[in-house]
């Protein structure tokens, strides 16, 4: 499940405000801002201000499963602690979810811009794996994804294990290699 | 839990409720576990995907065990597929050649739930060698089996699968853990109580 302060934080982020923005232009004090940012539960009406400051409001998806701002932010959790195969299986599971839903949905998925995870390579992993889960089904990229500062300049082996094998060009998704990021096509393939 | 997986603890809930289900609808049922769940569940702390690789076997149906899993997926928010009956029709399986063993980790009421062995579950991360995704497990699963040499891993891999080689990528995967900082055997994860 989405937590609210999931969606408000990576809207904040995704229109280059602070907290002390938000904060004035909510009347939410910023305390409670970054109190709500951190997991603290708040009312409907209050998620809404804040979304409301940051120009976003809330939709129903016909879907239970996680987007892309989620994953990314179970990502950056799970790197703060070095944990890369925790980190792995959220992003295996972002893929899970774009292959699990089609056309609007999938897209709906990938539509709010996630939060940096604090490693540049992850971030264009997401870019690239939302750009070619999208792909394959010809919806349209949200801009997020092809942001120049989600694509490395000098390409990089996406190794989670020391003993990952680099991948030939035509083992990596076009989308992958397009960022920078030379990730394994069967890393994301169900057996 | 987090958003996005099941971990450890949610696993040994999900399988808890699904007993329970199966209890009260008077089903009775033998589920195999492998994968990445049976490996968080039985051998080495790990991450999880929502799904759990099972298969069905006699006594009860898959269709009833399915149904079951449904109403957990229900109860928790869970996606109604968590349990995943894909891997039987993958032949991921090996079946041609020395018998996978099974440990029973629930048996009670006609409901049987049982994990593949560690042997059988290092060759079949070696079958499916995706970088990243098993590199580690083929690791652990390596310590784990005591398994130190390339040759030796691919004499186990062809007890299980005759007449079947590693592949390359899977050799290079094995080359490379063997060849660097030693791995020691993973702790078990605790006991499993459903």
């Amino acid at each position: 499940m989405a937590a609210s302060s999931t969606l408000v934080r990576a809207a904040r982020r995704s229109r280059r405000i602070t907290q002390a923005r938000l904060a004035e232009l909510t009347g939410i004090d910023q305390a409670s801002v970054s109190h709500h940012e951190r997991g603290r539960d708040a009312a409907y009406s209050t998620v809404d201000r804040l979304l409301a400051g940051t120009g976003h409001r809330l939709y129903a998806a016909p879907t239970r499963r996680d987007d892309a701002a989620s994953s990314a932010e179970a990502i950056r959790e799970h790197l703060r602690t070095n944990d890369t195969d925790r980190a792995l299986r959220a992003l295996l599971q972002l893929n899970d979810n774009l292959t699990a839903e089609h056309g609007l949905v999938r897209g709906i998925l990938g539509l709010t811009e996630p939060e940096r995870t604090g490693d540049r390579v992850w971030d264009a992993a997401i870019a690239a794996l939302v750009a070619w889960r999208l792909n394959q089904e010809s919806i349209p990229l949200p801009g997020w994804v092809n942001n120049l500062d989600r694509t490395l300049t000098v390409p990089v082996v996406f190794r989670v294990d020391p003993a990952d094998p680099a991948p030939e060009r035509d083992d990596v998704p076009d989308e992958f290699a397009e960022r920078g990021v030379l990730a394994w096509a069967d890393t994301f393939a169900s057996v | 839990m987090t958003g996005t997986a099941l971990d450890r603890a949610a696993i040994i809930t999900g399988l808890r409720d699904l007993v329970a289900e199966l209890r009260d609808a008077g089903e009775v049922a033998g589920i195999r576990l492998v994968g990445g769940a049976a490996l968080a569940l039985r051998y080495f702390d790990r991450g999880t995907t929502q799904d759990l690789d099972v298969l069905h076997i006699s006594p009860g149906s898959e269709e009833s065990v399915a149904a079951a899993a449904e109403r957990v997926a229900y109860k928790h928010g869970w996606d109604a597929k968590w349990l995943n009956f894909e891997v039987t029709r993958a032949d991921a399986i090996p079946t041609l050649g020395r018998a996978v063993e099974w440990e029973t980790i629930h048996a009670e009421g006609g409901i049987v739930i049982e994990v593949a062995s560690k042997e059988a579950m290092l060759v079949m991360k070696l079958r499916a060698n995706r970088p990243g995704r098993d590199t580690r497990d083929i690791r652990l699963l390596l310590a784990l089996c005591d398994v130190h040499t390339l040759e030796d891993a691919g004499d186990l891999y062809e007890q299980f699968y005759p007449g079947d080689i590693l592949t390359p990528r899977a050799e290079k995967i094995v080359h490379a853990i063997l060849d660097g900082e030693p791995t020691a055997p993973p702790y078990s994860p605790g006991p499993i109580d459903i």
